[in-house]
């Protein structure tokens, strides 16, 4: 099963190379980072039905960082339905 | 007759896929501070000297003693009810930057940015254990149930930044495209037998250096800080963390901790430092709720990693 997703900032504009990471799951999971493409899209394995939480982080050379977070439902596998979808949007840090 | 899970295979067609040394009894694989710039002592109690830093007292490793009944395998555990959760931080964020990360032992670590078939990118990490070669997560060079046919199999490429700090490279980035795991990990996707190798065309550890490997006793592990360092995908991009504790218990073919870590981690060193050297005695891949976890050396991981620095 795949969770997949895009990042976009608070324009609605996509965000490249941001980092995405489970923060919570059904099991122990692989301690892997997504990397956004330059269309915001980013994919993780979910390995079971269940929930889970995603963090976002994603920096800029200088300045601020921006981060979000989402919590998605990965559902049995009904047909040939294997993913979840995910949108963030990731705000401005102090 | 079922093959071995720990049996050898490469990216490569002309590897000799299958090789897996006999077993033998393991001695230590020594570690090397490379031919380049300063290198960093540590404390003399397992840890490294990180200014500011102190390992949590409540997890010292004196307060553990061998376990009399064997633990449960943690995977087969969350199966069951109530699951563990993959907070791999636990408690307090212990984690600190390493800043000078030119210096050994911190430019042994890499950042990995994978590639996979269909030009998805994730992020990793390694550390080199020889001349031109990187200990990582079986799941970090080969991706196993993506759920995206065209995904699964060997990584397209990987770029390996050791010491990476932030926008700086002190060594570069490399493009690696030859890759080492096992049957155990590439055929049957178990966690047990995540772990695998990237070849690099340069001997770029000849530089750096690398760190040990050795396999220790159930005793021996119980009684050891456990030292991580990588680069969480949590922290500013490309940044280096470290962070230290006790074993909480060991497996078969796990080693578990509560060494906080985040995704990106996976791949990275669980290292003991014995006289000012470094070694490796498990590759992180998994975090859980509690704990969280990594392949632990045994023998035969040890026989193929020793064939995959030659």
């Amino acid at each position: 099963m795949e969770i997949t997703g895009t990042v976009r900032d608070t324009s609605g504009k996509p965000v490249e190379g941001a980092h995405v990471v489970f923060t919570d799951g059904p099991r122990p999971l692989p301690d892997i980072a997504a990397v956004t493409n330059d269309m915001g899209a980013f994919s993780l394995s979910a390995p079971m039905p269940g929930n889970y939480t995603l963090t976002c982080r994603a920096d800029t050379l200088q300045g601020p960082y921006s981060t979000a977070e989402a919590a998605v439902h990965v559902a049995a596998p009904t047909g040939t339905a294997t993913s979840a979808h995910v949108e963030l949007t990731i705000t401005a840090r102090p | 007759m079922p093959q071995d899970p720990h049996s050898a295979v490469s990216s490569e067609s002309t590897y000799g896929a299958g090789l897996l040394a006999p077993e033998q009894e393991a001695v230590l694989q020594p570690a090397s501070q490379g031919t380049q710039g300063d290198t960093q002592q540590a404390t003399g109690e397992g840890l490294e000297q990180v200014e500011g830093y102190r390992r949590p007292e409540h997890y010292a490793p004196e307060a553990w003693s061998a376990p009399s009944q064997p633990f449960p395998d943690i995977g087969e555990a969350s199966f069951g009810a109530p699951p563990p959760l993959p907070e791999t931080v636990h408690g307090p964020d212990d984690r600190v930057q390493i800043t000078d990360t030119s210096v050994y032992p911190w430019r042994v670590h890499c950042y990995l940015l994978i590639t996979t078939r269909d030009n998805v990118r994730y992020q990793g990490t390694g550390w080199l254990i020889g001349p031109h070669t990187i200990a990582t997560a079986g799941h970090v060079v080969y991706i196993k149930g993506s759920g995206v046919a065209a995904r699964d199999g060997w990584a397209q490429s990987i770029q390996v930044m050791p010491g990476r700090n932030g926008a700086s490279l002190p060594f570069g980035s490399i493009t690696c495209t030859n890759f080492r795991s096992v049957t155990g990990w590439t055929d049957n996707g178990d966690e047990n037998f995540d772990y695998g190798a990237i070849i690099t065309p340069s001997d770029i550890g000849s530089t750096v250096g690398w760190f040990g490997f050795g396999v220790w006793s159930d005793s021996d592990l119980l009684k050891t800080t456990g030292n991580i360092a990588g680069y969480p995908g949590d922290k500013a991009a490309g940044t280096l963390w470290y962070a230290a504790r006790g074993i909480d218990s060991v497996a078969a073919r796990k080693v578990y901790y509560d060494i906080d870590t985040a995704g990106g981690q996976s791949g990275s060193s669980v290292y003991r430092v014995d006289n000012s050297d470094r070694f490796g005695f498990a590759i992180h891949a998994y975090g859980g709720a509690r704990v969280n976890s990594g392949t632990r050396f045994t023998t035969p991981v040890y026989n193929n990693y020793v064939t995959w620095k030659a």
